[in-house]
């Protein structure tokens, strides 16, 4: 599926690095299979905070980030989405996120 | 089993290669070096060492507020940095220690990848893991804690599991998450728990799959350590 059918409009953590999320998409171009069955071994699914109707990457930023880049598909089984209605963790929106340029 | 004497023995299991053998001491070594780090961490956010985990997870405005999700610890040459459910912890000459946080924030919770980068990256005051780092390291350039090659790992990892050397950290939990967990008509997996199910359950839920040695597991590193004259968890 295409990032942006997973309509998520932010994210929990502020930052995200920009070599990391270049590396990424560098990898997932290269071998897609590889790439998503190696994060997620890594790092888990991406994970996405269902929070009073509105999506929010809670895990698998940068990953997220990758794959808008180069217009690559996310695999469905490498993403959960979890209902946290009521949760008061902090959120940003993409265009509030500060890009750094080093590496996470 | 009893022998002719009457003393009670235990079965010995079949014996571990040096590589297996290795990376199961590397899994009680790093739950040792958490052990020891987490009151650095703790004291840095200002907050007790069983709290860190909750602190970033349900206290996080607070924390970025006050400290940031990432941040040099004084003097020491290490900096944390948390993400997802879990936090690095770095220091300037290169080793890693990843904290793959548990229920309840417990630390000594482990994941192939965390183990991986612990091995890798370590170096003295540490154990050095020389003959365990030429054997896991990949053949890609990369920086030193991405160096690991996970499925040199997984081969290794896979013959501990099945040999019953881990366990998952909350066996209840998991079912209990499970039980909440359906795929919805677009293919993604949803966690949907009822509305009055605490936040610290949820979070616990989230990581109960996470590993921790099984009783074989401590059992096969005591037996070691018995048999060898210097003790190599040390």
């Amino acid at each position: 599926m295409t990032p942006q059918s997973l309509n998520v409009i932010g994210s929990t953590q502020l930052e995200v690095f920009r070599v990391t999320v270049d590396e990424m998409a560098q990898a997932m171009t290269v071998d897609p299979g590889i790439f998503w069955a190696n994060a997620i071994q890594r790092d888990g699914p991406i994970e996405v905070w269902e929070i009073n109707g509105e999506r929010f990457l809670f895990n698998g930023n940068h990953r997220y980030h990758a794959a808008m880049s180069i217009g690559a598909d996310i695999p469905t089984e490498a993403v959960v989405v979890v209902d946290k209605t009521g949760s008061v963790i902090p959120t940003f929106r993409f265009n509030q996120m500060v890009w750094i340029p080093g590496r996470k | 089993m009893t022998e002719a004497n009457g003393a009670v023995t235990r079965p010995k299991p079949n014996p571990l290669d040096p590589i297996e053998l290795g990376v199961l001491t590397a899994c009680y070594d790093a739950s040792l070096r958490r052990r020891e780090m987490i009151s650095m961490l703790a004291d840095a956010i200002g907050v007790s060492a069983d709290e860190v985990f909750y602190t970033w997870m349900m206290r996080r405005k607070w924390l970025l507020d006050h400290y940031g999700q990432h941040r040099r610890l004084g003097t020491s040459g290490w900096a944390y940095f948390f993400h997802g459910y879990e936090c690095d912890l770095r220091h300037d000459d290169g080793r890693l220690l990843r904290y793959d946080f548990g229920p309840g924030g417990r630390v000594d919770t482990f994941t192939a990848w965390g183990v991986l980068q612990y091995v890798i990256t370590s170096m003295l005051p540490w154990s050095d893991y020389s003959d365990l780092k030429l054997w896991l390291r990949g053949t890609e350039a990369a920086p030193a804690r991405f160096a690991g090659d996970l499925g040199k790992m997984g081969v290794v990892w896979d013959t501990l599991a099945t040999r019953g050397m881990f366990q998952p950290a909350a066996p209840d939990l998991v079912a209990l998450q499970s039980h909440y967990t359906s795929v919805g008509p677009d293919g993604l997996t949803y966690i949907r728990f009822p509305r009055e199910t605490p936040e610290t359950t949820i979070i616990d839920c989230a990581v109960a799959h996470r590993l921790v040695l099984s009783p074989i597991g401590v059992r096969i590193l005591d037996d070691y350590t018995v048999a060898q004259p210097a003790d190599p968890r040390r």
